[in-house]
């Protein structure tokens, strides 16, 4: 039995748009994925109909091979720690509800609950468990959401924005934490995040969602080396791209500057005078789903 | 802690709502024994109205923590068909207690016992249909019942017309000592009845309701 | 090790690069254990797949071999072999840039061969 996560023809509707439209994607066992993509297009809404928290309009879902819908044996492998709202924790309950109680729930629901991590994350975050959920700042919101996400122990875990609120140090540190629990227990991640290029590394593949559309899945490395943009006289430009994917070009008087995506074989040409630079996945975030892109 | 068991916990902690103010209403009726149509005798009928207010909040407690807890077991992989049942399970215990303590507290302050039983019978029968109307404005919120939703606003007014006329039915009648209805009439026995019956009632509605609208939820943490 | 990541280079390259850097400084000896393809990846804050494949680089070019149950180790010679590689790459990795460079400033060959001799003064 193949161990994975399968979407097919995934699709999302709400009254007035279409969330996501006909997504395929497989997420196999064992893999830090990066979700990334701008604010609604759909990465979210995709993670949230994975774990069942949301019903598909259409399409499918599986875990290692059974349907994820009101299924406990799927849902149980899986962990959605997504952004917690403090706007939205005060006008539900939520905010009523202490630190200590939430991740007892936690407790509750994760079968694979591992006590004594939580503990360890909540001393080195140096949280205050008997403080209510609506007193919190962003960035305790954030390390609650990530204590639940590592303590779960679930094989695949999801995590939306993990690092919203958090300064760059705290980041850091979340990041080898990461590594450290993938390293030892190879579970599978996924997370979506707008800080792109300080995540970058973590990612063995990286998924980049566009309009509720899955507009590519690959291996962050060969992605990345794929990537170059060039630039110097725009004639010269234009010649030593000729026939390459080009995205996102930018003019300014004489001087032109474009990125391209090397396939298979492809190469830029040579002789002419341009200056070619490598491009890091922010840059290809940006050349793919920029404006105007 | 079993999931299940935690429903249960849950509804444990809130029955105390419920429960003081329906002790303190039953110690104050068994001190004083007065006509209702006396000064002392009117107050108590205002302290029933008051326990009554008191028991109503409660409900909008549960409902409120209903909605709490469906957000958070569902956002955390629970099923709905789950949550259904756990939220049977603290409508039940919340019942079930209720109902017991107030006897128990009837018997113990023995004012005129069978009397005490059927007015304090009328509380739960009256929180039966509370929960059943509950489960109808929860089926229909999505956050919080104050919601902005019409059908809920409406049905929240309905239920509170009732429950107020249904106590002033079965609760004055009973506490009347002759002036409304003669003694040994089946008047107030038979209110309770009612009302217990349409609690019945309402509660089978909002369960059907609730199972359709967890199908379609989507978890909003 | 310790070194920072840049974004001109693959990072499993920069890894077997850096690797090999500690090797040449005698940061690592030869027989001695380089760290794991975990705490390669804990270090940086990098995939582990991706410290590893840095790892083998060094492997398939003999600087590294594996002791089955025990790690990474630095073969024997290894640094004379990082030296020679290194050598022969020198052309291609500094004296191209710089000839095109000299030659886009209109510097003359004698010009520059003055500017290394007054290196030396």
């Amino acid at each position: 039995m193949m161990e994975l996560i399968e979407c097919k023809n995934l699709c999302k509707n709400y009254k007035d748009k279409s969330a996501l439209k006909d997504v395929n994607v497989t997420f196999e066992k064992g893999k830090i994925y990066g979700l990334i993509g701008r604010n609604g297009a759909g990465k979210t809404t995709l993670l949230s109909i994975m774990s069942a928290q949301n019903p598909a309009s259409g399409g499918s879902i599986t875990v290692d091979g059974e349907a994820v819908w009101e299924n406990p044996n799927a849902l149980k492998k899986i962990c959605f720690s997504r952004e917690l709202n403090v706007s939205q924790t005060s006008s539900n309950g939520l905010g009523a509800m202490k630190v200590k109680e939430y991740l007892k729930i936690a407790s509750i629901y994760y079968p694979l609950w591992d006590k004594d991590m939580a503990k360890k994350l909540v001393n080195e975050f140096e949280l205050d468990v008997n403080k209510k959920m609506g007193a919190l700042s962003k960035g305790m919101l954030s390390m609650v959401t990530i204590v639940v996400a590592l303590a779960s122990k679930a094989p695949y875990t999801f995590l939306d924005e993990p690092v919203a609120g958090l300064d760059v140090i705290m980041r850091e540190y979340f990041y080898k934490l990461l590594v450290e629990e993938y390293s030892e227990t190879g579970r599978t991640f996924i997370i979506s995040t707008h800080i792109i290029e300080e995540a970058s590394p973590m990612f063995e593949e990286v998924v980049m969602i566009k309009n509720g559309t899955l507009i590519l899945k690959e291996n962050t490395e060969e992605l990345i080396a794929s990537a170059f943009h060039v630039n110097g006289k725009a004639e010269d430009v234009d010649a030593a791209t000729e026939g390459l994917s080009k995205y996102h070009e930018e003019i300014i008087g004489r001087s032109k500057g474009v990125t391209v995506f090397l396939k298979n074989g492809e190469k830029i040409k040579e002789g002419y005078d341009v200056t070619v630079q490598p491009v890091n996945l922010q840059q290809i975030f940006v050349a793919l789903c920029g404006m105007g892109a | 802690m079993n999931r299940f068991k935690y429903w249960i916990n849950v509804s444990l902690k809130d029955l105390s709502i419920i429960v003081l103010g329906s002790i303190a209403y039953a110690l104050f009726m068994s001190i004083v024994d007065e006509d209702p149509m006396s000064l002392i005798g009117f107050s108590k009928i205002m302290v029933y109205f008051f326990s009554i207010i008191w028991f109503f909040f409660s409900f909008i407690t549960s409902v409120t923590r209903f909605v709490l807890l469906t957000n958070v077991a569902i956002s955390m992989g629970e099923t709905r068909k789950n949550v259904a049942l756990g939220i049977h399970l603290y409508n039940l215990t919340q019942f079930i207690f209720a109902f017991l303590i107030l006897n128990i507290v009837a018997f113990i302050t023995d004012y005129s016992a069978i009397k005490l039983v059927t007015v304090l019978t009328s509380i739960p029968a009256t929180y039966l249909f509370s929960c059943g109307v509950g489960l109808i404005i929860y089926s229909n919120s999505k956050t919080d019942i104050t919601t902005k939703s019409v059908p809920a606003t409406i049905l929240m007014f309905v239920a509170i017309i009732v429950i107020f006329s249904s106590c002033f039915l079965t609760g004055i009648a009973n506490l009347s000592s002759g002036e409304l209805f003669p003694e040994g009439s089946i008047v107030p026995t038979v209110a309770t009845c009612i009302i217990a019956a349409l609690g019945i009632l309402a509660y089978f509605i909002g369960t059907i309701l609730t199972r359709k609208r967890l199908c379609k939820y989507e978890a909003c943490l | 090790m310790n070194e920072i990541l840049t974004q001109e280079k693959s990072i499993y390259i920069q890894i077997s690069e850096m690797i090999e850097n500690d090797i040449l400084r005698d940061i690592i000896l030869e027989e001695e254990r380089v760290p794991s393809t975990n705490e390669l990846a804990k270090l940086y804050s990098i995939n582990p797949a991706t410290a590893a494949k840095g790892i083998n680089i060094l492997v398939d070019t003999g600087i590294l071999y594996k002791k089955r149950g025990i790690g990474m180790f630095v073969s024997k010679g290894a640094k004379k072999k990082i030296m020679e590689t290194r050598k022969e790459q020198f052309f291609d990795n500094y004296i191209k840039t710089l000839l095109s460079e000299a030659e886009s400033l209109g510097i003359t060959k004698e010009e520059l061969i003055k500017m290394i001799e007054e290196k030396d003064n």
